[in-house]
């Protein structure tokens, strides 16, 4: 079936079954790799993207719920010429190890930050559910506490 | 696909390449069993300078790591040991991910990453690479400026005729340095010269891992390729009798269906198709002994009584000098004279790696040759067994190694490798990438094993240990029988049960082997990992039976050794021991000695109703020589973390044979919500250089279990700490 779907701001006609995870659609069928697939059941967050606004995990949203609504990845958050602060901030703090969570942890932060710029770690700990097995998460704080202290505008 | 799709794709893989990708795409591919080295690819033309090195004449300097990166940072530690001594721009050079060669073996043979020892083993060998180098740069400067070659200096990929100041850049000689033969003896810096060494510098693959290009074991795109899920057998050590497909068949994109010794697989044009279509299969396993969690831990109880059927192991001494274990009779006597008599057991659970990338790999099988393409941490094992399991020669087979998405010990098996490559037997001529769901990667690992200890020890009154017996049951390490030493117990499962750093008097350490049909592995740290909590859980209990202090009883027991006394009292006076606490705060120390490193780790915790709160890990670490102080930190913090991880919550059981646990939904590890506050502090024993990824892991559980027994009173000898009825915020 013909779905159309809005990603980092390009229309992308695909075909796949309504039902297909929102993810597999990114990845595959669009063929943006930087989405990741973790878990499959929506618990540990690797395959997080912003949809309208909010961080959802794309294992867990049919793709065919998501016609009509406009799609951010990793790879829309910002590259090597334009890094998005968050980006900019995990290679301050040097967050990644091994890198498979990041993608999905940056995306929530994202989704985050828009309405929370500034997060206690109280709140950081209550909204980023995120699981990083290398155990990054000390770095992710600060990289956090960092541009929450850069006040820079995350804006889509 | 839109036009801007294949531009952006391309453009992602080209940076994938560029920023240490393995050079995948589109069938351009690096690394080959028969070649020493490979081609430069898009770096233009490179000249190469041994299998490590190649230089463009452009002067851009590509150097390739033999290790495989899986977060311990070996993409970035062991190029910069090379470009040290090449006297390269480090801020400058691009480092890849090396093929599959002996030109990449480690000096004892192996090209796999395990053991802590990427850096400790490549380091020798690696200078020399670019001592080496560096020597041919300089002979070919030398003739042109018609000067000796001590005449010459060279930093930052710049040659210096000191006499004239005439300068050459490396790209202006590496095209006739290339044709030179390599020196086999060159002159190494001196480690006072160090500029790169020992200094921080920013990882070459976190950039691409920020921006989602990094090439991970499912992200490479390959022409006509399509896609596995699989189906194993639940229960562990049984084989497939039998199966219904009937569904799958009819199912969306299913190309074929692919029956193996203990699974059934489904090929399908994408993953989900398969996934879907697997989902569907039923399966029928042979008959034979179902493992339960309850019967088995029972079982491994009673045998620690056996002692007609132990293995002994050695109690110290080196390789070419074991002391070996005191004999049973003569461990019984000594302990039954006290004076002060202790005796506990402790247990800890099967462990699962749950590493976040599932297992994943792709193969490509025509009539005469078979590509592999996998996120693997031992590559070298991979022609031989997949040679073994599809009848083509080793030579035919290609590997080619992707980065990792975790390791932890998991991806040294090539289980799931052998398998996409006996899946995709089925399609000739096409890729297939198999896929593991979360929940085949949970209930078919290489399990950390459960294992149960009787630690028994003669004490004198002022806390000498006159005599010391630890013995273990269980099963042995599935993973490791190779590795056995004919007459004494698996050592991936007893080693590190008494720590030689401490006067012990009479020792002996033993264990009763029962066999088991649980599949079971090396998991970060082996047998530290389970050894580390057994063996400082008792210098804790026998502190807290003599009413010592745990931090003064240690030091007071420690032979001569002064890293390891740094390290404890660099830990103690960072963790503020001994200073006063809410009587609810307990805090409790472990020592760690092994992969010639020293660590120190104090675990804080508040405790109010059983609700355990992890408010702060200090360490103190000394593994000598950095290659870069930081990652040695990074590396530090995320051991703490997955040692953490599975000394508050981490148990798998089985339950009529097949495993329980599906995802980390019950399988819970650390997150945010509960990560506590680590400090590293480091230590830097000049003329040693140790081990890293694994040293932060070991420590945990029993200075967690020390630091709860300080606030609540309650001893904790049984891992996790969760069993014990204690919750923790998640």
């Amino acid at each position: 079936m013909s779905i159309t779907l809005n990603v980092n701001g390009a229309a992308y006609d695909i075909d796949v079954a309504p039902e297909t995870p929102l993810l597999w659609a990114i990845r595959d069928a669009i063929g943006l790799k930087g989405t990741k697939f973790g878990c499959g059941v929506g618990v540990c967050g690797t395959c997080t993207v912003d949809l309208d606004g909010l961080a959802v995990r794309s294992c867990s949203v049919p793709v065919g719920d998501a016609q009509g609504t406009q799609i951010t990845t990793i790879e829309g958050l910002g590259d090597e010429d334009t890094p998005h602060p968050i980006q900019q901030a995990w290679i301050d703090e040097q967050v990644p190890q091994c890198g498979y969570c990041q993608p999905g942890m940056m995306m929530a932060a994202f989704a985050m930050l828009k309405t929370n710029p500034k997060p206690s770690d109280k709140e950081i700990r209550a909204q980023m559910t995120n699981i990083c097995r290398c155990g990054t998460y000390g770095r992710i704080f600060k990289a956090l506490r960092r541009v929450g202290a850069g006040s820079l505008e995350i804006s889509d | 696909m839109p036009d801007r799709a294949d531009k952006a794709f391309l453009e992602m893989r080209r940076r994938a390449f560029l920023l240490g990708g393995s050079g995948l795409a589109l069938g351009l591919v690096a690394g080959g069993c028969t070649k020493l080295g490979f081609g430069a690819e898009e770096a233009g033309p490179g000249n190469k300078i041994g299998a490590f090195i190649e230089i463009g004449n452009d002067g851009r300097v590509t150097i390739v790591t033999p290790g495989a990166e899986m977060g311990q940072g070996v993409s970035s530690s062991l190029p910069k040991i090379v470009a040290e001594e090449l006297g390269a721009d480090w801020a400058k050079v691009e480092v890849r991910l090396s093929g599959v060669d002996p030109a990449f073996n480690n000096p004892r043979g192996r090209q796999r990453s395990a053991n802590s020892d990427a850096v400790t083993s490549y380091y020798d060998p690696l200078r020399k690479v670019g001592a080496s180098a560096r020597e041919m740069l300089v002979a070919v400067a030398a003739t042109r400026w018609q000067v000796d070659a001590d005449t010459i200096t060279v930093e930052n990929g710049v040659l210096t005729n000191k006499e004239s100041g005439e300068k050459l850049a490396f790209g202006d000689v590496a095209e006739d340095a290339a044709k030179l033969p390599i020196p086999e003896e060159p002159t190494l810096k001196d480690p006072k010269n160090f500029t790169l060494i020992g200094k921080t510098s920013p990882r070459k693959d976190i950039p691409a891992k920020v921006f989602g290009t990094t090439v991970f074991g499912m992200d490479l795109v390959l022409p006509d390729m399509l896609y596995a899920a699989v189906k194993h057998v639940p229960v562990a050590g049984a084989v497939l009798a039998g199966f219904d497909a009937e569904t799958a068949k009819g199912m969306p994109g299913v190309k074929e269906i692919v029956p193996l010794e203990n699974a059934v697989a489904v090929i399908a044009d994408t993953y989900w198709q398969a996934q879907q279509a697997v989902d569907t299969i039923e399966l029928k396993e042979s008959q034979g002994e179902r493992v339960d969690t309850d019967e088995l831990m029972k079982r491994f109880r009673n045998a620690l009584d056996d002692d007609d059927n132990t293995l002994p192991f050695p109690v110290g001494g080196t390789f070419d000098d074991l002391i070996l274990s005191a004999e049973q009779s003569e461990i019984d006597q000594l302990l039954a004279r006290g004076p002060i008599k202790f005796e506990q057991e402790y247990s800890v659970p099967y462990l699962a790696h749950a590493t976040m990338e599932p297992m994943c790999a792709t193969a490509l099988i025509e009539a005469d040759r078979c590509e592999i393409w996998a996120p693997t941490q031992a590559a070298d094992r991979i022609p031989p067994e997949v040679s073994a399991a599809i009848g083509l020669a080793e030579s035919a087979i290609t590997v080619h190694r992707t980065f990792i998405g975790g390791g932890f010990g998991r991806k040294n098996e090539r289980d799931f490798i052998i398998q996409a490559a006996l899946i995709a037997q089925a399609k000739p001529g096409r890729p297939v990438m198999l896929i593991w769901s979360r929940q085949q990667d949970t209930q078919h690992d290489y399990y950390r094993p459960a294992t149960v200890v009787r630690s028994r020890a003669a004490l004198k009154s002022d806390g000498t240990i006159l005599a010391v017996h630890g013995r273990a049951a269980g099963q042995t390490l599935t993973a490791g029988v190779a590795m056995r030493w004919e007459g004494f117990a698996d050592a991936t499962i007893v080693g590190g049960m008494l720590l030689p750093d401490y006067e012990m008097g009479t020792a002996r350490i033993d264990m009763v082997e029962v066999p088991v049909p649980i599949r079971t592995g090396f998991w970060r740290s082996v047998s530290l990992s389970n050894n580390g909590f057994f063996a400082e859980a008792v210098i804790n209990d026998i502190a807290a039976q003599l009413g010592r202090d745990p931090l003064e009883y240690r030091l007071a027991l420690l032979r001569e050794s002064p890293r390891a006394e740094a390290v404890i009292k660099l830990a103690a006076e960072k963790a503020g021991w001994g200073k006063s606490k809410p009587a609810n705060v307990g805090r409790g120390i472990a020592f760690t000695h092994a992969w010639n490193s020293h660590c120190a780790q104090i675990v804080e915790v508040t405790v109010t109703n059983k609700r355990v709160v992890v408010n702060r890990i200090v360490c103190a670490f000394d593994c000598g020589t950095q290659i870069d102080p930081d990652n040695v930190v990074a590396q530090i913090e995320g051991g703490i973390v997955f040692g953490l991880s599975a000394a508050l919550f981490g148990e798998i059981n089985f339950r009529d044979g097949a495993v329980v646990e599906e995802s980390f939904a019950d399988y819970p590890v650390v997150t945010m919500a509960n990560m506590p506050e680590i400090e590293v502090y480091m230590i830097q024993t000049e003329g040693e250089i140790g081990g890293v990824g694994e040293a932060g892991v070991p420590g945990v559980a029993p200075a967690l279990t020390a630091a709860i027994f300080e606030a609540t009173g309650d001893h904790i000898r049984n891992l996790p700490i969760t069993k014990a009825g204690y919750e923790v915020p998640q």
